[in-house]
């Protein structure tokens, strides 16, 4: 009986001491959280700075914000200019382990490439990223990358558990290869190779000539990316300059943005020429990220008969988002049941 | 500079707005001048939008007509407010109260947004205060024209109340018209065109219509009637520039600047006309008009590279709309992404191909492997060789393969075996077996689904035939 007392005892004791043995991460975005965690899986505890739904621009520094990274062991987030925020929140987190440059410290976007890195730098044009556009986490091939600059942090504050990370970073890769292309084609040509065919923009061409015993490849690309086959090679317009990544990848054409410049309503002018490309160039769909005031596409869409999308840019920011994988099969479905929607709808009219 | 749009369509729907505002704000904005009430409409169009804030902080969508009901109801709570703190002789001034609803309605309107944890509307309750004029829909047009003429008709047959309540507050009792009862209906009134208003135009042009043709009708009239008429004629003639200038610029904004334009020139005139000394009043306004085109000259300098990246943005920026528009931007683009991954292992002296074989981005390296695929010398061929060995990545290793065969057959050869063997993925398995039999003529029993246990007996045939042809 006794023992058995000094044993639950001890389970107790060690639980509480594996809880505390776990790394404090803190991120920026929810998805940064999201990837940490599937990354990290038990080791980790972690906490997001921002929410899915929030603009991830402007984020108000709290105190609470500044308390969460002052007991973090790690912090990641994806700079190129994203978060202005963090260096407010760093400066009086006073914790100088994840300070910029520490082993604490993660900039997710190391070894990314960029979209749209401006050609000169003026300042007539508003919110610019002089580094390109930070919305990488839009391509989930970008977060295999991203996963393995998480996976490095990790093992800089926890070297003892660096071959659980690697582990953990393999799995993770795999999932995205697998969500990405199907398993049937990541079987058949792993993720190395279908990944490095995306990135040049010749995975379709590729597929499409190719055959596997007398069937030709493309029917076997499944995933996200078999999904986007639908709506490959159509027309959108976007409010702002968020989804660049995800449009490359998925073979989407931002024809035009709502936004001129980030904060001032589209003029007149602008007003004019939109609803214009939306009639000749006969653009159906028109998306929009969940934290825009959505009165001005709206009127858009009412004058030209396009289809409005609120479309959350980062996970958490719809219900239904729970984590980094939950995003894309929410992205791609939504958009796929537009076009299918806005293709009937041109069938009958 | 082209200011002025090829056509004028666009301005018909704001103007009609402009129209119905400046009739109804003007004649408004002359009580709230005289009643010395400022900032009222600021804190009322505030009150409305903490309603709006209430009802989305509940779960309602902010544009909702619930949320507008909400914005009503609390709009009449400041009607009521404003009513019972006017004359009462304390030594709290009514600006004071005024500016205090203002503050306490913004602070708590943000603590609501703050506490609603809903992915919509943060920013939709920011704009209800921005408003937008330039993308009004006629059925806003018409939403607001209605509300104009209901508060106009109101106020046109009540006009002997409001006007004693306003400007003869001292009779009003007297004839049996309760000030507290008026005041408040004024207010409720008054709140009712605003919460309406300020959807469409914000808070920053409402404000200019309330108080800016009143002022300039002040300026030049007696009595009401008068001032109502001077205000109209200017609204209406600075509601149409406004409109017309702003055509590629914010409305907002390009209209309360002519306001405030025109208020200096009205008030120019009439500091001239009413001057005793001519020739002082002359030195005076030549000063303001000297530092005015001043201003103006600064202008053009200042839009100037505004001009530029308008040009820049429909270029490059969102694009004609090509298929290729993202990929050539990704190219050079990509090297300035990679280029610091791959400059730590450099070393001094080499090309820049070699250097790119050891790149950790696969793109990178396919594209240094294409560079020298043609070369025959044997520097780039032992650089090939040597990343032959360390790439991860089946294909490009195929890749590699292939070149080194053409130049120098037995090490490619090698490589093709080697992937029959130790690759992981079966397609490339496929590829190189399909290779391998062109230059030997058979396969060897060899099966590139199969497994290498499987493909044991076959292996073995390779590797006998792969010593055969490298000692031939």
């Amino acid at each position: 009986m006794k023992r058995s007392i000094y044993l639950l005892l001890l389970m107790a004791l060690s639980c509480v001491h594996a809880e505390r043995a776990r790394i404090r991460v803190a991120t920026t975005l929810p998805d940064l959280k999201s990837i940490v965690e599937l990354v990290g899986g038990e080791k980790v505890t972690v906490e997001a700075l921002s929410l899915g739904y929030q603009d991830p621009h402007y984020v108000t520094p709290k105190p609470s914000l500044m308390a969460a990274v002052n007991k973090a062991d790690l912090f990641v987030e994806i700079g190129l200019d994203l978060e202005l925020w963090t260096e407010r929140v760093l400066d009086g987190a006073r914790n100088p382990k994840v300070r910029v440059g520490q082993p604490g410290h993660v900039n997710a976007s190391k070894g990314i490439a960029r979209l749209e890195v401006p050609q000169a730098i003026t300042r007539a044009a508003g919110d610019l990223h002089p580094q390109g556009n930070p919305h990488i986490w839009l391509d989930p091939l970008n977060a295999k990358l991203m996963a393995a600059n998480v996976a490095e942090g990790l093992k800089r504050v926890a070297p003892d558990h660096a071959s659980y990370f690697d582990e953990q970073l393999k799995e993770f890769q795999k999932t995205i290869d697998e969500k990405m292309f199907g398993k049937e084609l990541v079987a058949l040509l792993g993720g190395q190779i279908l990944t490095r065919l995306a990135r040049q923009g010749k995975l379709i061409e590729f597929l499409e000539a190719k055959e596997f015993r007398g069937k030709k490849l493309i029917e076997k690309l499944g995933g996200w990316l078999g999904e986007a086959q639908k709506f490959r090679g159509h027309k959108i317009i976007t409010f702002h300059q968020a989804w660049v990544y995800f449009a490359d990848r998925f073979g989407l054409i931002v024809a035009n943005t709502i936004e001129e410049k980030p904060g001032m309503p589209p003029s007149a002018k602008r007003k004019d020429i939109l609803i214009q490309q939306v009639k000749n160039e006969n653009i159906r769909v028109i998306a929009v990220g969940t934290y825009y005031d959505t009165s001005v596409p709206e009127a858009m869409a009412e004058t030209t008969g396009a289809k409005l999308l609120v479309l959350p840019v980062m996970t958490e920011g719809v219900n239904d988002v729970k984590d980094y994988f939950g995003l894309f099969d929410y992205l791609i479905g939504h958009l796929r049941q537009a076009f299918d929607e806005a293709e009937k709808e041109r069938g009958s009219p | 500079m082209n200011l002025l749009p090829e056509s004028l369509a666009y301005m018909a729907a704001p103007m009609a707005v402009c129209v119905s505002i400046t009739a109804l704000l003007t004649y408004l904005g002359a009580h709230v001048l005289r009643r010395e009430v400022i900032f009222v409409d600021l804190a009322l169009a505030q009150i409305a939008a903490l309603g709006a804030t209430y009802a989305f902080y509940l779960g309602h969508d902010p544009m909702s007509n619930l949320a507008y009901l909400y914005s009503l109801g609390f709009t009449s709570i400041g009607a009521v407010l404003f009513s019972i703190t006017r004359r009462q002789k304390q030594n709290v001034p009514q600006e004071a109260i005024i500016g205090i609803s203002y503050a306490v309605a913004a602070g708590a309107a943000i603590l609501l947004v703050d506490l609603a944890r809903d992915p919509h509307g943060g920013e939709k309750i920011q704009y209800l205060l921005v408003g937008n004029l330039v993308w009004v829909s006629w059925r806003e047009v018409l939403k607001i024209t209605a509300v104009c003429a209901g508060v106009g008709l109101f106020h046109l047959l009540c006009r002997r109340q409001f006007n004693l309540v306003t400007f003869h507050p001292e009779d009003a009792e007297a004839e049996g018209v309760s000030i507290r009862l008026w005041d408040f209906l004024f207010y409720l009134s008054f709140g009712v065109a605003i919460t309406s208003i300020v959807r469409v135009t914000g808070v920053l042009l409402i404000f200019s219509y309330l108080i800016i043709p009143a002022t300039i009708g002040t300026l030049y009239a007696e009595g009401i009637r008068g001032r109502v008429l001077i205000g109209w004629c200017v609204g209406l003639g600075v509601s149409f520039l406004g409109l017309l200038f702003s055509y590629d610029r914010p409305s907002g904004p390009m209209i309360v600047t002519i306001f405030g334009l025109s208020l200096i020139v009205f008030g120019g005139v009439r500091f001239f006309t009413r001057s005793q000394v001519k020739k002082q009043a002359a030195t005076v306004l030549g000063g303001i008009a000297a530092g005015l085109m001043l201003l103006l000259i600064g202008v053009p300098t200042m839009t100037g590279p505004a001009e530029d990246n308008h040009g820049h943005e429909a270029e490059h920026g969102h694009g004609s709309g090509d298929d290729h528009h993202g990929k050539d931007q990704a190219v050079p683009e990509s090297k300035v992404g990679q280029a610091a991954p791959s400059a730590s292992i450099e070393k001094p002296g080499e090309p820049e191909e070699f250097k790119k074989l050891k790149s950790p981005d696969a793109v990178i390296r396919e594209a240094a492997v294409d560079a020298l695929s043609n070369r025959t010398d044997s520097p780039a061929l032992d650089a090939l060789a040597a990343a032959l060995k360390k790439e991860p990545d089946d294909g490009l290793k195929l890749k590699i393969a292939l070149i080194l065969h053409r130049h120098r057959s037995n090490d490619g050869l090698r490589a093709l075996v080697s992937l029959l063997r130790d690759s992981e993925v079966p397609f490339v398995r496929m590829e190189a077996i399909h290779l391998l039999e062109e230059i030997a003529g058979g396969t060897f029993g060899y099966d590139g689904v199969k497994s290498p246990s499987e493909n044991a007996e076959a292996l073995k045939r390779w590797q006998e035939w792969m010593g055969k042809v490298t000692t031939e």
